[in-house]
């Protein structure tokens, strides 16, 4: 099988077209169809005879024929740029970026927002490529100050010494 | 008719020191957030969207509404500067504008832009302004059922018209709508779909989810990307000296002038693109621009002219007011930025549709007021600050990523002081990530999710209406069996003839002078 931007078709490359991704797609809703006939409180009906999982099943059953049509369509061959250009290990890197994105925002709220965010900013500008290394430590000062003052201006104050809890 | 209390108490809102200031700063930041490529008009409202909820209606309208038109605008200073578009609406404007910029006339196709963009912009609000009250009236006579199909009419076009994929636009919908029964449902307030956590009983709220979906997901490719140096904007930095350059050709009135035939027909395709749901700017753009070379081919269009430049501004300009109509007429959004801006005046206590026009008509003039005042700001900072806009093109990206991904942490977490919305954010930006790299446009999934407990609602309360009968609650009018009969045609055609397509061969057709 050959890809619409010609790549050669090895199993990854297929799981990259839009048939692939279709059937992943198909895969997961099924799974997720599974478990949301198996509870209680998809069946449930109300006061006006309504079953309260109706919209949900009827979302996750158009998730399932979008999948088909992805399957089968006259683009199931396509492979998008970006996801052509993407490498597994981005995933991770995504995963990891939002990860880090968390226990920054605990860190900033638990310790100190004035104190944690330019270290945050610091090491994120420089594990992309900010060099020299200066630039980031200033750019990562100045723009917490800078995001500070502008909070506090609009009365949201973030948590600070400076801002008495 | 003109309810001139409430026009009078809309004035007082909006002439104020303090509305006036967050709508300069709002047009400020947007010019800003267009011109850094990389950022877009739905990421900018998105940011600044939780900060609104502390600002009084009209001073949150006046900077969202701001940021909108400048954003859109501002696209237009990257893509004559360094022939690469802040924002998608302004890649029709490079065909012209990086070549003018070529010869050293960088400031008159800066100049034109700014023009165009303001005068189509503001002519388009003026056409939303008597449009979206009429047809209110006509939503008004609207049951529940006639609602709901409308609803169905307008998510299919969005899923038809957003994307390249009908199915991917679709796929998008359904997951808004699957997100959307998250919680408690709308007419019993039962809990469901939690996955049996306590803290998603009161759902998914809209903040959190747009902040992750348009810019958390955003700043995530955008990482990737430099992490795969993709990095062609920086090597054409050096050109921006050229039009700072003293002595560098301005535009004169009368040049202005010679592009009324163009800034009109990008008025006219702007304003109807803007009111369809799910086209917005960017096809408004290339359509205004494909239609006057059609028209014009004796003005050359792609050569490098200042009519190519207004074609495509005044294209993209002016979408920005249409775009409100469906919002205001029917409570319907029909793109991202108007669904943020919907979100906006829900979070003020205004629900957007036809009954705001009674019972909010002072929200409805102040926002009539804002999308007119805008427009000078516009005009103002735009002519003012142009110049010094295009040098935000050469900011490494590297330095923005991290910012924003604080700011929209920040943004998550304050709207609700709610610890779990930063959970519900960072995962819906895992999401927005994945359905970038596999092109499922965004639109449709935050419409959706915005209209899905209307739908319920609408569809129950027609079953409650009709003692259960499913037949009698979904047809019983001929305006709703002809909104099921559109509904199932615009599928079909959808699904045979790919509108969307065709779309983008409007586009490639318009980007054929570049590749010459």
């Amino acid at each position: 099988m050959e890809s619409d931007i010609g790549q050669t078709a090895g199993r990854s490359s297929w799981l990259r077209t839009n048939q692939g991704v279709g059937v992943l797609i198909c895969i997961a809703t099924i799974i997720l169809l599974v478990y949301l006939v198996a509870q209680d409180w998809t069946f449930e009906v109300l006061r006006d005879g309504f079953h309260l999982g109706t919209f949900t099943l009827v979302s996750a059953v158009a998730i399932l024929l979008c999948g088909i049509a992805l399957v089968f369509d006259g683009q199931k061959n396509v492979v998008e740029e970006e996801l052509a250009e993407s490498r597994p290990i981005e995933f991770v890197y995504a995963v990891a970026m939002l990860v880090a994105c968390y226990v920054y925002y605990q860190l900033a709220w638990k310790v100190d927002f004035l104190l944690i965010t330019p270290l945050f900013l610091c090491a994120g500008m420089f594990i992309l490529g900010v060099r020299p290394a200066w630039v980031a430590v200033v750019a990562g000062v100045v723009t917490t100050v800078v995001m500070f003052g502008l909070f506090h201006l609009i009365g949201l104050d973030l948590p600070s010494f400076l801002t008495p809890a | 008719m003109v309810n001139m209390d409430a026009l009078y108490e809309a004035i007082s809102l909006v002439f104020t020191f303090q509305t006036m200031m967050w709508l300069a700063i709002g047009v400020f930041v947007g010019v800003g957030v267009g011109a850094m490529p990389g950022l877009t008009a739905t990421t900018g409202v998105a940011l600044m969207l939780p900060l609104t909820f502390t600002l009084p209606q009209a001073a949150a309208l006046g900077l969202l509404v701001g940021l909108y038109k400048g954003a859109v605008y501002g696209g237009s200073i990257s893509a004559i500067s360094f022939a690469t578009p802040g924002t998608s609406e302004a890649a029709a404007t490079v065909f012209d504008g990086y070549k003018l910029m070529q010869r050293g006339k960088g400031r008159k196709a800066l100049l034109i832009a700014l023009y165009a963009s303001v005068t189509a912009d503001f002519l388009s609000d003026v056409i939303t302004i008597l449009v979206a009250p009429l047809l209110a009236l006509v939503a008004l006579q609207f049951g529940p059922s006639e609602k709901f199909w409308l609803m169905l009419l307008a998510v299919c076009l969005l899923g038809a018209l957003s994307g390249s994929n009908f199915a991917k636009g679709m796929l998008s919908a359904a997951i808004g709508l699957f997100i959307g029964t998250i919680g408690l449902d709308p007419i019993s307030s039962v809990a469901r779909n939690t996955f049996d956590l306590w803290w998603l009983n009161d759902g998914v709220h809209l903040i959190p989810l747009d902040v992750g979906i348009f810019a958390m997901a955003a700043m995530l490719e955008k990482a990737m990307e430099l992490f795969r140096e993709k990095r062609e904007a920086k090597a054409l930095g050096g050109k921006v000296k050229n039009i700072l350059k003293a002595g560098s050709e301005g535009l004169t009135f009368k040049e202005y002038l010679s592009c009324w035939k163009e800034m009109s027909i990008g008025l006219g395709v702007g304003t109807f693109v803007g009111m369809l749901p799910g086209l917005g700017s960017t096809v408004g753009a290339f359509m205004s621009y494909g239609v006057c070379k059609q028209v014009f081919p004796e003005k050359k269009l792609g050569t490098g002219v200042i009519e190519g430049v207004a074609a495509a501004e005044a294209g993209n300009n002016a979408t920005v007011g249409p775009t409100l109509v469906p919002l205001l007429a029917f409570g319907i959004p029909g793109s991202a930025v108007a669904a943020l801006l919907g979100a906006a005046l829900m979070l003020q206590g205004a629900t957007p549709g036809p009954r705001m026009f009674e019972l909010y008509p002072a929200v409805i003039y102040s926002l009539f007021l804002i999308l007119l005042t805008g427009n000078i700001f516009n005009l103002g900072i735009g002519r003012i600050f142009a110049f010094v806009y295009a040098k935000l093109g050469e900011l490494p990206p590297q330095l923005l990523v991290p910012i924003v991904m604080m700011m929209a942490i920040i943004g998550a977490y304050s709207y609700d002081s709610n610890p779990y919305d930063v959970i519900i954010m960072v995962c819906c930006g895992l999401l927005g990530y994945g359905m970038r790299l596999f092109k499922v446009p965004e639109a449709p999934l935050v419409i959706t999710f915005l209209l899905a407990p209307q739908a319920e609602e609408n569809i129950r309360r027609g079953l409650l209406i009709n003692q259960g009968d499913w037949f009698a609650a979904l047809f019983n009018s001929p305006l709703a069996i002809g909104l099921a009969i559109s509904v199932v045609v615009l599928t079909y055609i959808s699904t045979r003839l790919r509108m969307a397509d065709r779309m983008k061969a409007v586009a490639e057709e318009g980007d054929r002078p570049m590749r010459e």
